[in-house]
């Protein structure tokens, strides 16, 4: 399988902070990749870096086999990448399926795509996503866990090749943290997206992610499948702390 | 999905467009109708230069002080046109005809046309070259830098007009040439049609969808694939095309001013955009109409305190309903908000 995001030596500074160095790794296509580390470890600035927020200091972000390093982001969300942020960016004045078509009009298919079935693939994603019946009411009477599927729907809509989901699963209940899982896994099982999240769920995404990368300080400290982070003795002395519980929540799956 | 010409905000500006047929036509009867005439020209041009100011504040959500700058363009254009390219035609024609006498329809349209294709130009090269440099600001930078933009136009222009002889001082040949309140009721009714419905358009467009999405979130527009700069660019340059067309029609029925690239004709625009309501393509229009309703209706009592009872009225309206009359009517009335577009 080839790789669908190539990330190469990012090192991006900010003044005298050294917010990531020299961080590389690979996601294959269809995968479901982790990233996870403590507080202030870089995991957001890496997922600005690579839809464009931030330009790196150095190194280089391969996306389909095209190096689009120096790409503004809406030009990468054109290309087939899709984002969710950890503080939700509703557009609060519109409704929920005007915020999804918004996705669908400005993806991949940008060029090509009529207001009509930017409706209608809205639409069928509202219903994927379980949103179908709030369509038609303005974005800012969501509550929290609404608003964070609203981010994903409008990700899903632009129909995307890859999915940068940060934090999707924080603020929400363990019944809702079940319910959006499950609807990650559909979302790369039957859609075929490749999905890199960044998760503080700990079990949550030891259960998703098929490979995952630990950052820490900025620096990429480890790589592998769930139980090998979850065995890795600088991962556990950095991040998750008490080895037996790490090991419990690899066990749970 | 509704046909364009089923949905609400294509039915009501077929209706105000069609009211302004309806006036036109019973217009030409008595001093009275006359007079309700002139009170109609002066509401299209309200509702013009609302419109014009929607496109970039109330679809894109920056608020600019320097859309005056082309409602003043448009001014400037039928100035040059009737004064400087056209002053040996219309010297022959008066010569003709005898100072006051008319000057043909098809003339008129050639020196409309003419003035419409000069506001254009100058008015995409100016939006393009000064919203390259501004449009990269937000807020109130972004607001600030437009008014810059007005005053440095502005001069500029006075010098201009200063420095050339066939100008004199400030103010131009009156073009009027003894045509009749009619004559000027249909050039605005034409702009008119074309503003309302490029407005509404853009609005119900992509790039309208795209417009909101920079109103509500620029960064996640970005995101999501919307060319934010490119949009914002369009946008700037779209507003003043139609606001430079309210300076045309303004300069054919009274005269070339320097008054109209002045700071307070923004402020009037923007005015009609807070009190109708940002983010909606009605808002601006019943904004307008207030405005106009409300500043016809002091002029004729106050006078010269007009001005003091606007200021009060916006500072109300700001203070108690920040999301102007169409973000209170959603509040109150959720079912009316389908047909506030």
């Amino acid at each position: 399988m080839r790789d669908v995001l190539v990330v190469e030596n990012i090192t991006k500074r900010f003044g005298g902070l050294t917010a990531l160095s020299q961080v590389s790794f690979k996601v294959k296509e269809g995968e479901r990749f982790g990233i996870i580390g403590p507080n202030g470890a870089g995991k957001t600035t890496l997922f600005n870096v690579i839809n464009g927020v931030y330009r790196p200091d150095t190194g280089k972000v391969i996306f389909k086999d095209t190096d689009i390093t120096h790409w503004p982001p809406h030009r990468r969300a054109r290309y087939g990448m899709a984002r969710t942020h950890q503080v939700v960016k509703p557009f609060s004045d519109l409704t929920v399926l005007e915020n999804a078509m918004i996705g669908a009009l400005f993806g991949p298919k940008h060029d090509s795509i009529t207001e009509d079935e930017a409706r209608e693939i809205a639409s069928n994603v509202l219903e994927f996503i379980g949103l179908k019946e709030k369509a038609d009411l303005p974005a800012n009477v969501l509550n929290v866990q609404e608003k964070k599927r609203l981010e994903l729907a409008r990700a899903l809509s632009s129909q995307p090749d890859l999915l940068l989901l940060d934090e999707v699963l924080a603020g929400l209940v363990p019944s809702e943290i079940d319910v959006m899982v499950g609807l990650l896994r559909k979302i790369n099982e039957e859609k075929g997206i490749t999905i890199v999240m960044i998760e503080h769920v700990m079990h949550a995404i030891m259960n998703l992610a098929e490979r995952m990368i630990v950052l820490d300080f900025g620096r990429k400290i480890a790589e592998g499948t769930p139980s090998e982070i979850a065995n890795n003795p600088e991962v556990i002395a950095a991040y998750l702390g008490n080895p037996e519980l790490a090991l419990k929540f690899v066990q749970k799956r | 999905m509704v046909s364009v010409f089923r949905r609400p905000g294509f039915i009501i500006s077929t209706i105000i467009v069609l009211f302004f047929l309806v006036l036109g036509y019973l217009g030409n009867i008595n001093a009275i109708s006359r007079m309700y005439v002139s009170n109609g020209t002066d509401l299209m041009y309200y509702i013009g230069i609302g419109l014009a100011m929607a496109i970039i504040m109330s679809y894109a959500g920056y608020v600019s002080f320097g859309q005056a700058v082309f409602v003043g363009i448009g001014s400037f254009s039928t100035g040059y046109v009737l004064v400087l390219m056209n002053r040996s035609n219309i010297i022959s024609y008066l010569a003709k005809i005898g100072s006051g006498g008319r000057i043909s329809n098809t003339m008129l349209a050639v020196y409309f046309t003419e003035s419409l294709l000069l506001a254009i130009t100058i008015s995409v090269f100016i939006a393009v070259v000064v919203g390259y440099a501004v449009l990269r600001l937000r807020g109130a930078f972004f607001a600030i830098s437009t008014i810059g933009l007005d005053y440095v136009v502005m001069y500029l222009v006075k010098y201009i007009t200063k420095t050339r002889s066939p100008f004199g001082g400030e103010e131009l040949l009156n073009p009027s040439m003894g045509l009749t309140d009619m004559t000027f009721y249909w050039m605005h009714f034409i702009l008119f049609i074309i503003t309302i419905y490029v407005a509404y358009f853009v609005k119900i467009s992509k790039f309208g969808y795209g417009l909101a999405a920079i109103r509500e979130d620029e960064d996640a527009a970005e995101i999501m694939g919307v060319n934010t700069f490119r949009y914002k660019i369009y946008a700037f340059a779209l507003s003043g095309i139609l606001a430079s067309f309210w300076g045309i029609a303004e300069a054919f029925r009274k005269s070339y001013s320097i008054g109209y690239f002045k700071l307070d004709k923004s402020i009037i625009m923007l005015v009609e955009n807070v009190v109708g309501g940002i983010g909606s393509f009605i808002g601006p229009i019943i904004g307008s109409i207030i405005y106009y309703l409300l500043e016809w209706s002091f002029l004729t009592t106050v006078g010269q305190w007009t001005l003091v009872i606007l200021g009060a009225t916006v500072v109300v309206v700001v203070a108690f309903f920040p999301e102007g009359i169409v973000g209170l009517l959603k509040k109150r009335f959720p079912r009316l908000r389908k047909w506030l577009e």
